[in-house]
């Protein structure tokens, strides 16, 4: 993880030997827009890597497109074009069994564990299902590990006989969990997992979340809204808008000193519960447009506040800044005096991905 | 907990308790006595997790209840009139008059298949005695107060030509046009994005501080409540346990609760 790699994709050279490798990823829809079809570019030229144990957080708000990368990534969508490497194994070129073995690696936990689970099986045959699919336990050793996926998410051997609605929202998560973690996956892509839940429960499903993969070594696609689960489980955080991503990097660094203007937008709308402290807004005009009119430019021009005239004129690259960054930027970029002389022959940064949490 | 009622609150909830009534004919109690009012020209948060109670004892004041919902006990006084002791007409002479509601999910709350203006220009005409022109001109104002650009063209759009934050603020002038005392917004925000989120609250309090309105913001989040509110009344379980001022409830939590609800609330700090 401390070697540099120069290659031509920025964002995925701050990890060596990464577990997930997404390389110009791209996934386009055909919709009706009024009465024709027009063609919607929900996640345009993405790259992103995950080193094994890693957390890689993506944020962004409403039609950014992050769920759609999420289910690119574990192919419940087929992306456009681009790649997605599991453990140097190239899923767009597998099928049937391929695939599914393939999928012992990857795993996912939705967003709304009432939606996701079937409510006519039990917790047992939901846990047992996956296990069974992959054809080397015999029926006993399944029990066996059904409860010890149980006891591993923290809740008691039987409630493998119980049905998702005997279950509160945590308990339903906890379920969730373990269905991705029966097949001993090693990246799990956690779309939304606690959106739906208490503050009190979000805590405890990110605290199990962080155990689960101390023991294991698996690495987190962790897609989000919420600043403060970001902060608190990401080594590095992606911000994502409009289907590409604008900035890059340590968490940490990330929060305290945002450089791209729509991360220091978000960031300083987030409320912060505390007395007296009071962010100072960093704010865009209008509101996010439609993806089916994307600017051509750079996809903020028309709501950014430091916009200059070549913005809307080219798409800016993913900019390598001191730190293990990347910030599609460059008027930011040059005027925070942060390019990197020789940026443009190594775009690699040597970096510590986990250096900072 | 006990509360004293302050003189000119311009709502007092006293010992407000209620249940659901089960196949055997028991009422199961949820709410067990809920007291806490209501400071004119402020914006109190009623916040709580799920269960709570928080929506159901909010929706009470409007006289709103779920179906299956019995009220065993307690006061409802709105500028000094019990509404529970007028029966139901006491609150339909005070709903969308003297109280309006914001509900959670603003383009479910609209009705789709007429024009954001018809559904504004019918609520502002069966509550203020208007012409077609003049209610027109209402909603139109409103509009630009509630900062929705091209409110002429707007007018003529259906609720699923808005957005999110844009369907928020249409319900927000809807709650409006009335010139209500009161305005109670159930978790106005949920569902909407951060940036959203943070211009509907300020323009929320803006709205609130330029007209003297007294609000009650229900929410589970303590974020938009330390970043706008005054008071604050902590609910779980159906019990009110906590009463405070914003700066006591944030920087001294009395509380147990309140104190593991900071907490989770504070990831970050608590890591």
């Amino acid at each position: 993880m401390t070697s540099a790699v120069n290659t031509a994709a920025p964002s995925t050279a701050v990890v060596s030997h990464p577990v997930l490798n997404v390389v110009g990823l791209r996934k386009q829809f055909k919709v009706r827009d009024g009465g024709r079809t027009a063609e919607l570019t929900a996640v345009d030229d993405v790259d992103l890597a995950i080193a094994p144990g890693e957390t890689v957080a993506l944020v962004g708000e409403s039609g950014s497109g992050k769920s759609t990368l999420a289910r690119c990534v574990t192919r419940l969508v087929d992306p456009t074009s681009g790649s997605v490497e599991l453990d140097g194994l190239s899923l767009g070129q597998l099928s049937g069994r391929q695939l599914s073995r393939a999928y012992r690696d990857i795993q996912m936990v939705f967003q709304d564990p009432r939606s996701s689970l079937n409510p006519r099986m039990t917790v047992g045959a939901m846990l047992e299902e996956p296990l069974r699919l992959l054809g080397s336990l015999s029926a006993p050793q399944r029990g066996t590990r059904v409860a010890e996926l149980l006891t591993e998410v923290g809740l008691p051997a039987d409630f493998a006989d119980r049905r998702p609605h005997q279950l509160s929202g945590g308990q339903r998560q906890r379920i969730g969990i373990a269905r991705a973690l029966a097949v001993d996956p090693k990246v799990v892509v956690l779309d939304e997992p606690t959106a739906s839940l208490d503050v009190s429960v979000r805590g405890q499903v990110l605290e199990l979340l962080a155990r689960i993969q101390a023991e294991r070594n698996v690495a987190y696609l962790f897609i989000t809204h919420d600043l403060q689960v970001v902060r608190s489980i990401a080594d590095r955080v992606l911000v994502m808008y409009l289907g590409g991503i604008v900035e890059e990097g340590p968490t940490e660094r990330v929060f305290s000193d945002p450089v791209h203007p729509y991360t220091k937008a978000l960031i300083s709308a987030a409320p912060v519960a505390e007395w007296g402290v009071t962010t100072e807004r960093f704010e865009l005009a209008g509101e996010i447009p439609s993806p089916l009119r994307v600017p051509p430019g750079c996809r903020l021009a028309g709501r950014c506040p430091v916009s200059e005239p070549d913005c809307s004129e080219h798409r800016p690259a993913l900019l390598p800044v001191p730190g293990s960054r990347f910030v599609a930027c460059p008027p930011e970029v040059s005027r925070r005096g942060l390019l990197e002389p020789d940026s443009l022959d190594h775009p690699a940064t040597p970096a510590h991905p986990r250096s900072t949490s | 907990m006990s509360v004293a009622l302050a003189e000119g609150n311009l709502l007092d909830v006293v010992d407000y308790r209620g249940g659901f009534r089960g196949p055997d004919g028991e009422v199961t109690e949820v709410l067990a006595g809920v007291s806490f009012g209501l400071r004119r020209s402020t914006l109190t948060a009623v916040v709580g997790e799920t269960g709570s109670g928080k929506s159901l004892t909010a929706l009470s004041v409007l006289g709103v209840q779920p179906r299956g919902f019995v009220r065993t006990g307690g006061r409802m006084l709105f500028d000094g009139e019990d509404l529970f002791a007028g029966g139901p007409r006491s609150f339909e002479r005070v709903r969308g008059n003297r109280i309006s509601l914001v509900f959670q999910d603003a383009r479910a709350a609209l009705n789709p298949v007429f024009t954001v203006g018809h559904q504004l220009i019918d609520v502002c005409r069966a509550h203020r005695r208007l012409g077609r022109k003049e209610a027109e001109q209402v909603v139109l104002d409103m509009l630009e107060r509630v900062r929705i650009p091209d409110p002429l063209r707007r007018m003529r759009q259906y609720p699923h030509e808005f957005s999110g934050g844009m369907a928020q603020r249409v319900m927000l002038a809807m709650a409006l046009v009335s010139e209500p005392e009161l305005l109670v917004l159930d978790e106005p925000t949920t569902g909407l994005d951060v940036t959203i989120q943070a211009d509907i609250m300020d323009l929320l309090v803006e709205l609130i501080s330029s007209s003297g309105l007294t609000a009650c913001l229900i929410t589970h989040d303590l974020g938009v409540v330390a970043q706008t509110c005054q008071d604050v009344v902590v609910m779980r379980s159906g019990t009110v346990r906590e009463i405070a001022t914003c700066e006591e409830l944030f920087t001294a939590p009395r509380d147990e609760y309140t104190r593991d609800l900071l907490a989770a609330s504070r990831l970050v700090e608590a890591r």
